[in-house]
């Protein structure tokens, strides 16, 4: 990764800012009901148990993962999105569609859930053709549409077994295919990769930014940062029922003031940039890595910095190898706003 | 209509596919398996000393009121219905259907009408052949004089028709207790033991039974012993419209709390 | 790799003995048992009955006390409550009944909720057998309904012995005999058919029904096969006249005509024909706990095959 303005999830800066970016970066000219999933002011408890507490979020197209430790409540925001539960007090429109109409809302939605339990006795291929005819397809048509989704999640050789005799990765892909078969407009996925070999996560990610890229809404909940950091065009930060931080996640790290943005400059001349650095008011360290091809610089600023970059090359003729921001990923932001024992950190 | 009807033979396909391919037809057809069995072991070792044809019919009145409308039917129905709903529960599967484009009315109605099919077929279709069996007991000639030149086919069409009427009744009996309770098993014994004492009761609390109705309209009544209390029996168009009422009340019932319900896998 | 500093070290306590080990399963089984209150009321109520009987048979040795506090009854000068072979037989099918009913609050816990949520592996993973786990659950039944139903006849019968002076004990041996034996006997069966039926249906409400379903529906059936077939080996269907008929075996069995008085007792029940010879209902009873141990030992696996 090189250049001032790239970010983790290979967009820059500029694209992210415009009308086509994140659900964060959009106008409000663009913003509308219709064409978004939208939280008013959601609250859902079981008893005296919270669950989610006073959610208002917008997500838009593209691909949004829930982040957040067990018991953060991603899965009870899920289920609230997708109907399986009401909530306790708010509003969920999901593409201006209510749950209380499942004869449109269920053809919008597709949900690939945490449960990994099915109906004794039935195969893959059963499973998704009787469902498919639940959504009006005609027993032909849901064959045929079953075994298009099947072959999508690459289990066609095993379609015709029972599922109770499959491996955990290959009901995960069956779910999958369920999820994806009637070809909702919106996915909601709870930790799909669960149980997937680096092969099968590499092809479902692949089949994620796919599905993104035609105009579906993705809402993917994982533990798995790095692969969130990825494929992730927004992020939604979660702990203890309430939402941490929302967006793209280099906005969020930019709000984050009281964390230094940590940025890795490999160059050939790093104690000329670590001395031009520490004259800046917005650097807070410098640092030579030990090696002596880099710098480290912690600033308040990754624009100022930036700036401060393009001069030492153009005023000192400085070779830049590489600018890494080393904590503008989620598990960076993670850390610092969650922390390792889930508690919030604001 | 049409879209609901769709969905409605869907739900109901779903549903046979799931009986069949697990374990859950066992007990079902096990309990229609016995008064086969029975009138079997009749034709089979009665031949030697074989009732005579009127005593056969009462014998099987006995038989039909006793055993296979208050024991067979009742368990038969709450083994089928009642795991309609709870059963998904427990196995944790009901989000299958909550998440597709499916009203929960026509999903109540879909999962209801799949197991009257199963319980009509499999509960008419054992009355049938028990009566078969046992009037075949001293012979052809005298079967096919009992049932072509006799009573014997309104009676066997009676019967029959009564042991579906019995799955429509406490079919939807006990597919709403399986949904109001994390163990149907307690008001299944509960609806035994009332429909068991049925015959002992006063005649108010005799109308709030099923059995009532149904026995009302039996072909050949039978004693019930010392301590029966005897009422007059309800018309065949009370019996039938009566439960047919209820049971659209009952599933009126079910769809209404269906529409409020939410996914809760807790663990019994 | 290397390890620089062990700072692992494994269990070198006392392990507890091999033949012990199931009792730790039924352990755990008490304490999650008795956290249901509805099973603790009832299971204080099965002990009423013992109540009533104790004091029936001691006032009954106590006339003068009795006659004070019923000043105007006429109150028999021999025995007030004959304990014999008929009140014990009363008593213990109180109590069985009260039995089948703890069995079906307790025995479809015992395995169902281990089956459904995937516990054999966790249990058979480590050094412990599928004897092991079904002798730990077994246990628990065993226990409980033996305090209720074994439990009390002896207690009658040493306050009986204590009243009555050692000649009573030693004429009336055979009867704390038969009521032991006929109530261990009994916990026996029930308890290794609940376990069976939760193994089997794995859904607990379902084994609690099956369990009712198992006294109704073969009772029933047999019924009907002795009236059609007019005989009585139907009868060996209904539990009721099964486990009537093993006891009358065991209490009258140096009394001949004790054991046909209580035969005939029997087989005016509704629904018997006729008598039901002892060695069929014996052979009845074995046959029971062997199909249900074949069942357990087929049900409980560590793994299951799906084809």
């Amino acid at each position: 990764m090189s250049g001032a303005n790239a970010s983790p999830s290979g967009r820059s800066h500029q694209e992210m800012s415009g009308a086509n970016a994140s659900p964060s970066g959009r106008s409000h000219q663009e913003m509308s009901g219709a064409n978004e999933i939208v939280f008013t002011d959601v609250s859902k408890f079981y008893g005296e148990v919270l669950g989610v507490n006073k959610i208002n979020l917008r997500i838009g197209p593209g691909i949004t993962s829930l982040v957040g430790p067990n018991g953060s409540g991603k899965t009870t925001l899920m289920n609230l999105m997708t109907g399986l539960i009401r909530p306790t007090r708010g509003d969920i429109e999901v593409l201006g569609t209510r749950t209380g109409d499942p004869e449109t809302f269920y053809r919008k939605i597709g949900y690939c859930p945490q449960f990994d339990t099915f109906p004794k006795g039935v195969t893959g291929f059963g499973l998704i053709s009787s469902l498919l005819r639940l959504h009006g397809c005609s027993k032909r048509d849901a064959e045929d549409t079953a075994g298009r989704a099947i072959e999508q999640v690459h289990m066609t050789d095993a379609a015709h077994r029972r599922v109770a005799g499959y491996s955990k990765g290959m009901r995960q892909r069956i779910k999958l295919a369920l999820a994806v078969a009637h070809q909702p407009a919106v996915l909601v996925l709870d930790e799909p990769l669960n149980g997937l070999d680096p092969m099968a996560r590499a092809e479902s990610i692949a089949l994620f930014q796919k599905l993104a890229e035609s105009g579906l809404f993705v809402i993917v909940s994982s533990h798995i940062l790095h692969e969130v950091d990825i494929i992730s065009d927004s992020v939604v930060m979660m702990s203890n029922g309430y939402i941490v931080a929302e967006g793209d996640i280099q906005d969020v790290r930019e709000e984050m003031s009281e964390h230094p943005i940590g940025i890795l400059v490999r160059c050939d001349n790093p104690a000329l940039l670590a001395r031009r650095a520490f004259s800046e008011n917005h650097v807070v360290e410098v640092r030579i890595e030990d090696d002596g091809t880099g710098v480290l610089v912690r600033t308040r600023s990754a624009d100022q910095l930036y700036m401060l970059i393009n001069r030492v090359v153009l005023e000192d003729k400085m070779t830049i190898e590489g600018v890494i921001p080393i904590d503008e990923d989620v598990h960076s932001v993670y850390s610092y706003l969650i922390g390792a024992d889930g508690a919030v950190r604001l | 209509m049409s879209k609901a009807w769709h969905q409605t033979t869907a739900v109901m396909n779903f549903e046979m596919r799931k009986f069949f391919a697990g374990r859950k037809w066992f007990f079902p057809v096990l309990l229609a398996a016995g008064p086969v069995m029975l009138a079997t072991m009749l034709v089979l070792f009665g031949r030697q000393h074989p009732p005579n044809n009127s005593d056969v019919t009462e014998v099987f009145a006995v038989l039909f009121q006793t055993f296979i409308l208050r024991l067979v039917i009742v368990f038969g129905c709450a083994l089928v219905f009642a795991n309609l709903y709870r059963g998904d529960m427990v196995t944790r599967t009901i989000h299958f259907y909550l998440l597709t484009p499916i009203r929960r009315e026509v999903l109540v109605g879909g999962k209801y009408l799949a197991g009257l099919l199963t319980t009509a077929t499999l509960y008419g279709g054992m009355v049938a052949i028990t009566n078969i069996l046992f009037h075949s007991v001293n012979g052809q000639a005298v079967a096919e004089g009992h049932f072509f030149s006799g009573p014997g086919m309104s009676q066997l069409f009676t019967y029959v028709g009564i042991a579906v009427l019995a799955c429509v009744g406490y079919g939807s009996v006990f597919m709403l207790t399986g949904f109001l309770f994390k163990n149907p098993a307690i008001p299944a014994a509960l609806v035994v033991v009332w429909e068991s004492a049925n015959v002992f009761m006063p005649a108010a609390l005799k109308k709030i039974s099923v059995v009532h109705y149904l026995q009302s309209i039996t072909p050949v009544p039978i004693p019930f012993g010392p301590f029966a209390v005897i009422t007059a029996p309800a018309s065949v168009f009370v019996s039938v419209a009566g439960l047919a009422m209820f049971t659209v009340a009952t599933l009126t019932i079910n769809a209404l709390l269906m529409r409020k319900a939410e996914i809760n896998y807790s663990s019994d | 790799m290397a390890v620089h500093r062990r700072g692992y070290r494994r269990y070198d306590g006392s392990l507890t003995p091999e033949r012990w080990r199931f009792w730790i399963l039924a352990r755990y089984a008490f304490s999650r048992v008795f956290q249901s209150r509805l099973l603790v009321i009832f299971y204080v109520i099965c002990f009423v009955p013992t109540v009533l009987a104790l004091s029936a048979v001691y006032l009954s040795h106590n006339v003068d006390l009795l006659a004070s506090m019923f000043p105007h009854a006429q109150l028999p000068s021999t025995e007030l409550l004959p304990v014999n072979a008929e009140f014990f037989l009363f008593l213990m099918a109180i109590q069985a009944t009260l039995s089948v009913f703890v069995t079906a609050l307790i025995g479809p816990g015992l395995v169902s909720p281990d089956l459904t949520n995937n516990a054999l592996p966790l249990f058979f993973s480590r050094p412990f057998s599928r004897a092991q786990y079904v002798l730990g659950k077994f246990s628990v039944l065993f226990v409980l309904l033996s305090l209720i139903t074994a439990a009390p006849m002896l207690l009658i019968y040493v306050l009986k012995s204590a009243l009555a002076g050692s000649q009573w004990f030693i004429d009336n041996i055979h009867l704390a005999f038969a009521s032991l034996v006929g109530s261990l006997l009994w916990v026996m069966l029930i308890s290794l058919v609940s376990l069976a039926s939760s193994a089997w249906v794995r859904w607990r409400p379902a084994a609690a029904g099956m369990l009712f379903a198992l006294f109704f529906i073969p009772a029933g059936f047999g019924a009907a096969a002795n009236e059609i077939m007019r005989m009585t080996w139907g009868s060996l269907l209904n539990g009721t006249v099964l486990i009537g008929t093993v006891w009358n075996s065991l209490f009258f069995i140096n009394d001949p005509a004790g054991y046909a008085r209580a035969a005939d007792a029997l087989s005016e029940m509704p629904d018997t024909v006729g008598f039901l010879p002892a060695w069929s209902a014996w052979l009845m009873v074995a046959a029971l706990c062997a199909a249900s141990l074949l069942l357990l030992n087929r049900k409980l696996r560590a793994h299951e095959v799906v084809r």
